[in-house]
């Protein structure tokens, strides 16, 4: 896959792209995801969503639809062998519902998401010094297909991914340690303008 | 020394490649950087520094020795809330006093972006114009101004300078397209060379005492089975450089780091949390862009040194691979 991945990019050189393509022609596998990679690249060229959101608008959906949990008359055993998956997926509705309500509650300002990277962070007890500043400036981009509106949540949890990132990038192999004041700093993210 | 940028200007003329007049030779623009990575991993220094990110200014103590026990830093803030962050050879720790806090991490020298080396020469003259600039003075040193400018939008330039007789790096500037400041590293005062008191590298800190909590972030290679995740699309320049999988607040996570050879862009894929969806947001930080979106059911965390749409275009490029041994 690494190989189709990489004879899309244009990143094979001639003799390694002639190795590839028998393999492309034999295997099933591959020639999907050669015209999966396609698809993925054509959609993200034509500014088209690849994630658009449509697991929460069926949900959305499916929370609207009235849920019939009665057998169908007439459909005698069609419906009792569909009676309990039918239920199964009503309980499965109510409980997304329920969890949906359950992360809604807490605000005065109405629904919202809660970033699932920043959940465990007041649990871990890693909070940022003036958590209040950090809540101050993040700049948040409406998921124009999330149903809820998302609220600002502390920023420096990324303290965690900027150390991580840090050991990798080449600002430490020139300047040494000082780069890494990025993790420590006490002030907060700025706006993205 | 005149005699020799003499010698070195003059070189020029003979590179096709210099197009531009002040334009130099890649190979001369990688020595500087050569000579200030090797300097700030060999020399012992102690100063001051400032780190200026947007409009905000932030100075911090450094130490660096490094001898035959082994190699050691320290940096301590001075302003705000006391941080510290301690380097005692491949382990990083970071300290956060006020939360009681310490973050622990391994590096890992095979894995590590190996200083500068001549595999990133070509990524650095593909995506960067490196020209070797005037005499400028930072902390009192005479220092030598090189500046790599870059290709495209997709990065931002980067403008050294070296101190001349040691090369230590003294100043590190970040611009934008517009040539605007973004992100700032400079000395205001430094020792280089001579003898730094062994307990200037030790930490002020006990993670171990009471009321500590101590984080350790975990590595383990993946098996190429494992790699489930790749970056179409992903901006021009920037290679893989690696992939690898860790523990990150307790969280399993994929990490894929990309480079163009001075800048780096780490992606994280995890899980999220059952019942919950990630908003999307975009946050920077000097010269760090960091973007965090869903994707299905996990998170993705995009974060570098580079532009926010560079670091959008990867975080949004982010596949699952159709598994191995799946049809």
């Amino acid at each position: 896959m690494e190989r189709i991945s990489a004879l899309m990019d244009g990143e094979l050189d001639r003799d390694e792209a002639a190795g590839v393509l028998p393999d492309l022609r034999k295997r099933n596998d591959l020639r999907e995801a050669w015209a999966t990679y396609h698809l993925i690249s054509d959609a993200l060229r034509g500014d088209a969503c690849v994630d658009c959101g449509i697991a929460s608008a069926v949900a959305t959906r499916l929370a609207k639809e009235p849920t019939v949990l009665a057998p169908r008359p007439g459909s005698s055993g069609f419906g009792k062998r569909w009676a309990l998956p039918s239920l199964a997926a009503a309980a499965a509705v109510a409980t997304v519902t329920w969890m949906s309500l359950e992360t809604q509650q807490g605000t005065a300002n109405g629904p919202i998401a809660v970033p699932a990277s920043h959940l465990l962070v007041p649990a871990m007890g890693i909070q940022a010094q003036n958590p209040l500043a950090d809540f101050a400036q993040t700049a948040h981009i409406p998921n124009s297909s999330s149903v809820v509106p998302p609220i600002q949540l502390p920023v420096r949890e990324f303290d965690a991914y900027l150390m991580a990132h840090q050991e990798f990038s080449p600002s430490t192999a020139i300047q040494g340690l000082a780069p890494y004041v990025r993790t420590v700093t006490s002030g907060p993210a700025e706006v993205k303008r | 020394m005149k005699a020799l940028l003499a010698a070195l200007l003059l070189g020029l003329g003979a590179i096709p490649l210099a197009s531009a007049a002040d334009a130099t030779s890649p190979a001369e623009g990688m020595r500087l950087l050569r000579q200030m990575a090797n300097a700030a991993r060999q020399l012992n220094y102690s100063g001051t520094f400032v780190y200026r990110h947007g409009a905000q200014i932030e100075t911090s103590r450094i130490w660096h020795l490094t001898d035959a026990s082994g190699d050691y830093e320290r940096l301590e803030t001075l302003d705000g809330p006391r941080r510290e962050v301690v380097r005692s050879n491949e382990e990083v720790t970071c300290f956060y006093p006020g939360s009681k806090t310490a973050k622990v991490e391994q590096w890992n020298s095979s894995r590590r972006f190996p200083g500068v080396v001549s595999e990133q020469l070509a990524a650095i003259v593909a995506s960067y114009t490196v020209r070797k600039g005037a005499i400028d003075r930072v902390a009192g040193y005479d220092c030598q101004i090189a500046t790599l400018e870059p290709r495209d939008t997709l990065r931002y330039g980067h403008v050294f300078c070296a101190e001349l007789k040691s090369g230590l790096p003294l100043r590190a500037r970040t611009v934008n397209e517009r040539n605007e400041t973004v992100e700032l590293f400079a000395f205001t005062q430094v020792d280089i060379g001579g003898e730094i008191p062994r307990e200037k590298l030790r930490p002020s800190y006990d993670p171990l005492a009471p009321g500590w909590k101590l984080e350790r972030s975990a590595l383990s290679q993946n098996a190429e089975s494992d790699m489930r995740w790749t970056v179409l699309n992903r901006p021009a320049g920037f290679r893989k450089v690696l992939e690898l999988k860790r523990t990150i607040q307790g969280k399993s996570a994929a990490q894929i780091v990309f480079s163009d050879g001075l800048a780096a862009v780490s992606v994280f894929i995890e899980p999220a949390v059952v019942g919950t969806r990630a908003a999307q947001e975009l946050t920077h930080q000097g010269a760090i862009s960091i973007f965090i979106r869903p994707q299905a059911d996990y998170v993705v965390t995009a974060l570098g040194e580079a532009p926010a749409a560079t670091i959008m275009q990867f975080g949004n490029s982010v596949m699952l691979r159709s598994k191995p041994g799946s049809r």
